[in-house]
């Protein structure tokens, strides 16, 4: 939509300062702060409950903010009714209209702005193209299976040309197949496109494979913001790291921190140099976590040398499954936490040789692969 | 905030119904109860004279009641038959809507219940004329009657008359709900009880009727203030022997021109109405399978 | 499916059944089969005619009632959809303190036995006629009173009542995000409402309009009470030569009305039937 807008630069932006929604005595967002980048994909990631849909509909315009301020291309928007939002959503039921065709559906938004007619079919040809769907014009949505509706409501979204796009948990009524397929046709959309997505999902693997950044919610505040390598690897806190993938979490005890390296004591008495976030603010003594993947994790058998850039702990090796692709093997070390290794099954040998359950192991790590977790 | 003023905004869509549903059932409600209160004038209407000279009249044995019967008899009629009438309908219905629910064509479900909505949709004056038509002196029955060497019967101005009339006209109430409530049970459940050694008739009693209980409650609930409450059945179909207290309300409002008297049955039989439903759909929602 | 079947033998559940159904229409059908009785009264068939049929074209007082009733049962329709409707849109979508009374007070016209309406109606407009006839000086030959307004007043009430019931039934099926969908579109509420809301609970509103028109027309008891002189409906009159005199062109009006009834509905389900096909998922 044309608008006085010079600032091509920001259009496509969004900015929360400080969002606060409360239902009655539920905090369901808390003073959140986030600024999307135009042109960007990014996810709201979190489980049920943590405030992202409440505050992907407050972009919408379908919440209001109890206290806080939102502009959507440098323009507050904060007071602006949905319908005059230039920004459109695809909702996680589809909502598509059960008594108009799929061609009036996708044509609605530029109908009801009282687009020229004849271009109006050119557009929706145009638009049913990208998402492939061009022989559905005429059939009503009950007679189209649930990945087809789901392109029909994005069809319908984008051909509006929306500043930003705003998804909520499109993809959760797919099956598996289906929804690997379409994540990889919303990221060729959106590189088509060049807009602003703004999704909302609790799945960490969609996330991560479709996002520029993620943003981690819980109980209605951003856990981390960041691109999904640096989630994945550097996780700012506890619940990051375990909301993300499978992670190994060992509570530590804070020796000294110096820059972006920490000392660190186990309760087993082993005392380790781990890697954590530039500026480590806390004090000697604090309780910490560190951080080691599953797939980093070694499991050598209890006299085999341990490589000088290795950490290891002393352990039992207390249970293999075979998983298909891999086997994953848990060690129990003395104070009773466990480490959880990973390993792709080779076909030549067994990933974790001759080792089995019952034998005394070290969990090994390369030093680099801890990450310290701090809150 | 712009989101309050709009929801307030939009409220104001219920207003012109509620206030026209308020203005023509609670005023109206509480004006009977208030005229309960107050003297006849003649001619009809009151005098705004307190007393509870209405509500002692009830509850009398006075030289006027033997005129137009007890009014507590027909009170405890007009229940007694209402009851009845609700309990035959259950019998007659149940079988049916088993038998409906149990068809394994939707084509056929549907023809069938067609088939009931066609009769409940009717006219309830036509239908109950046509009771009357059937039985009269002179009717068809009798006339098949004497044909089959019979003697023609009396079925007119009888309770049996009244009583049948009853259980016709509502039917079709208690048939719906049931048939929802069967069609929306779970038959598995039906499976499980006898796999786990009930015999039929256990089944049946055990497992079956609870889980149509719902249905059951609204059908007999529609059937029972339909019938306690008639008044073209006993109208058309009996005599002033069979009075219901619709007919005896008729009364009051017009020939005999006592509007308190009137007032105050009306205001008994709603308290005992409104306890009715409470009872069947207080706690539940259960008038959602309306 | 079978598990019921074993539950009660199926002959039995059969033949229970067809004595059901007999009953439910033997009454009726032996009054249709008997409007073409050529004999005036009586249960003998004495041969087939239509002349009561052709008689009730000169019957003047049930042309008029019959016009009457038609005339209120439109008026009360169109003005109960349009109330109706706009009580479920709320009570529906909104959640308000107070809501479950207003709940309630729409529920009273459905649960409250129609003896007990007609009775407080006749009180209630008599106050009201004879203060607004008081009030405005109105005497004898132009004062107010009961009539067509009284009748169609009353009708408005609980035909909104049903017409609210049944919209709210079509409203609960649809979801709320589709309002939220065409706001997000760029369609004002205002809009929404015409372009989306109202094309999508379509068939409820013609099922509430459908049921409103049968209650109003068919509607005894209360309308009995709030009458007047002049504003006969067809089911009041038909009462009223039914208690008169035995005529046998009661019978044909009878099969009209039970003619016309079954119609309407067969058709009403068969278009509704093909709307439903064409928009649920």
């Amino acid at each position: 939509m044309a608008d006085g807008n010079g600032g091509a630069a920001a259009t496509g932006s969004v900015e929360l300062h400080s969002v606060t929604k409360r239902f009655g005595d539920v905090v369901a967002v808390d003073a959140l702060d986030l600024r999307v980048e135009p042109g960007e994909f990014i996810s709201l990631l979190g489980p049920s409950g943590c405030g992202k849909t409440t505050t992907l509909r407050m972009i919408s315009g379908f919440e209001h903010p109890t206290s806080g301020a939102i502009s959507i291309s440098g323009r507050d928007v904060t007071a602006t009714p949905p319908h005059r939002r230039n920004i459109n959503t695809v909702f996680q039921s589809y909502a598509l209209f059960g008594h108009l065709s799929v061609a009036d559906n996708v044509a609605f938004g530029l109908r009801v702005k009282r687009h020229d007619k004849s271009r109006i079919a050119e557009r929706v040809g145009a638009v049913l193209d990208q998402v492939h769907l061009p022989h559905v014009a005429g059939r009503r949505p009950a007679q189209l299976s649930g990945g087809q509706q789901q392109r029909v409501a994005l069809a319908r979204a984008i051909i509006n040309e929306p500043e930003v796009l705003l998804l909520d948990e499109p993809l959760s009524a797919l099956d598996l197949q289906l929804r690997q397929a379409m994540r990889l046709e919303l990221k060729r959309l959106h590189q088509d496109l060049g807009i602003t997505f703004v999704f909302v999902t609790h799945d960490q693997e969609e996330a991560i494979t479709m996002s520029n950044r993620i943003a981690v919610m819980n109980e209605g505040r951003i856990h981390q913001l960041g691109a999904p390598e640096e989630i994945y690897e550097r996780p700012a806190t506890r619940f990051v790291a375990g909301f993300i993938g499978e992670t190994n979490l060992l509570d530590a005890t804070l020796v000294s921190a110096d820059g972006p390296k920490a000392t660190v004591r186990l309760p087993t008495g082993v005392t380790l140099e781990v890697s954590g976030p530039d500026h480590i603010v806390a004090e000697a003594g604090t309780v910490v976590a560190i951080a080691v993947r599953p797939p980093r994790v070694a499991v050598l058998g209890e006299h085999d040398t341990v490589a000088a850039d290795f950490v290891a702990v002393p352990g039992v090796l207390r249970e293999m499954l075979f998983l298909g692709d891999s086997t994953r093997v848990t060690v129990e070390f003395a104070d009773g936490s466990q480490q959880v290794a990973l390993r792709h099954n080779d076909e030549q040998r067994h990933p974790f040789g001759e080792l089995r359950p019952g034998d005394r192991v070290h969990a090994a790590w390369r030093r680099e692969s801890a990450w310290l977790v701090v809150g | 905030m712009a989101d309050a003023t709009r929801s307030r905004r939009r409220r104001l869509l219920l207003a012109p119904g509620l206030t026209w549903i308020s203005l023509l059932y609670v005023v109206p409600g509480l004006l009977i109860v208030v005229y309960s209160f107050l003297t006849p004038q003649l001619g009809g209407g009151v005098t705004w004279d307190p007393t509870l000279d209405a509500y002692r009249e009830l509850f009398s044995s006075n030289p006027r009641a033997a005129f137009y019967n007890n009014y507590l008899t027909v009170f405890i009629r007009s229940v007694a038959w209402a009851a009845i009438a609700t309990v035959v309908c259950a019998v007659l219905a149940l079988p049916l809507a088993v038998f409906i629910a149990a068809r394994r064509s939707t084509v056929a479900k549907t023809a069938l219940i067609v088939a009931v909505m066609i009769p409940f949709w009717t006219s309830m004056l036509v239908r109950t004329y046509a009771i009357r038509f059937l039985l009269a002196n002179t009717g068809p029955v009798n006339e098949l009657l004497q044909t089959l060497g019979l003697e023609p019967q009396t079925f007119l101005n009888t309770r049996f008359a009244v009583l049948l009339g009853l259980v016709y006209t509502a039917l079709p109430f208690m048939i719906l709900p049931l048939y929802a409530a069967v069609e929306r049970s779970d038959r598995a459940q039906l499976e499980a009880g006898r796999d786990l050694g009930a015999t039929p008739v256990q089944v049946f009693v055990k497992v079956f009727v609870p889980m149509v209980r719902p249905g059951l409650t609204v059908g007999a609930t529609m059937v029972f203030v339909l019938s306690v409450s008639q008044y073209i059945v006993p109208a058309l179909l009996g005599g002033s022997k069979t009075n219901m207290i619709a007919n005896f309300l008729d009364l009051q409002f017009g020939e005999a021109f006592d509007w308190p008297l009137g007032a105050a049955i009306a205001t008994l039989f709603s308290l005992v109405t409104i306890l009715a439903l409470y009872v069947a759909f207080g706690r539940n929602d259960e008038a959602d399978l309306l | 499916m079978s598990s019921l079947r074993n539950r009660m033998p199926s002959a039995l559940l059969g033949s229970a059944s067809i004595l059901v159904y007999a009953f439910l229409y033997a009454p009726v059908a032996v009054l249709v089969l008997f409007s073409f009785n050529k004999a005036r009264t009586g249960g003998r068939w004495t041969g087939f005619t239509t002349s009561w049929y052709g008689a009730l074209a000169d019957n003047d007082n049930l042309k008029s009632a019959t016009w009457n009733s038609l005339y209120i049962a439109a008026i009360a329709t169109v003005t109960a959809v349009v109330l109706g409707t706009m009580i479920s849109l709320v009570i529906d979508r909104q959640r308000f303190r107070g809501r479950a009374a207003a709940q309630q007070v729409v529920y009273l016209p459905i649960v409250a036995p129609e003896i007990v309406t007609g009775v407080s109606l006749l009180a209630f407009f008599s106050l009201v006629l004879k203060g607004l006839n008081s009030a405005l000086g109105r005497t004898a030959a132009d004062a107010f009173r009961f009539g067509r307004p009284t009748i169609i007043i009353a009708h408005v009430a609980f035909c909104t009542a049903f017409v609210a019931l049944v919209v709210r039934a079509s409203l609960r099926n649809l979801d709320p995000a589709i309002e939220e969908a065409a706001q997000d579109l760029g369609a004002s509420p205002w809009v929404t409402f015409w372009r989306v809301t109202l094309p999508s609970i379509f068939p409820g509103v013609l099922g509430g309009a459908l049921l409103s028109f049968t209650l109003s027309l068919d509607n005894f008891v209360i309308t009995f009470f709030v009458t007047g002189p002049g504003a006969a409906t067809l089911p009041l009159e038909v009462f009223s030569q039914l208690r008169r005199t035995i005529s046998p062109e009661v019978n044909a009006v009878s099969t009209l009305i039970f003619g016309a009834s079954t119609v309407v509905l067969v058709g009403a389900l068969a278009v509704q039937a093909v709307l439903a096909r064409r928009r649920l998922p």
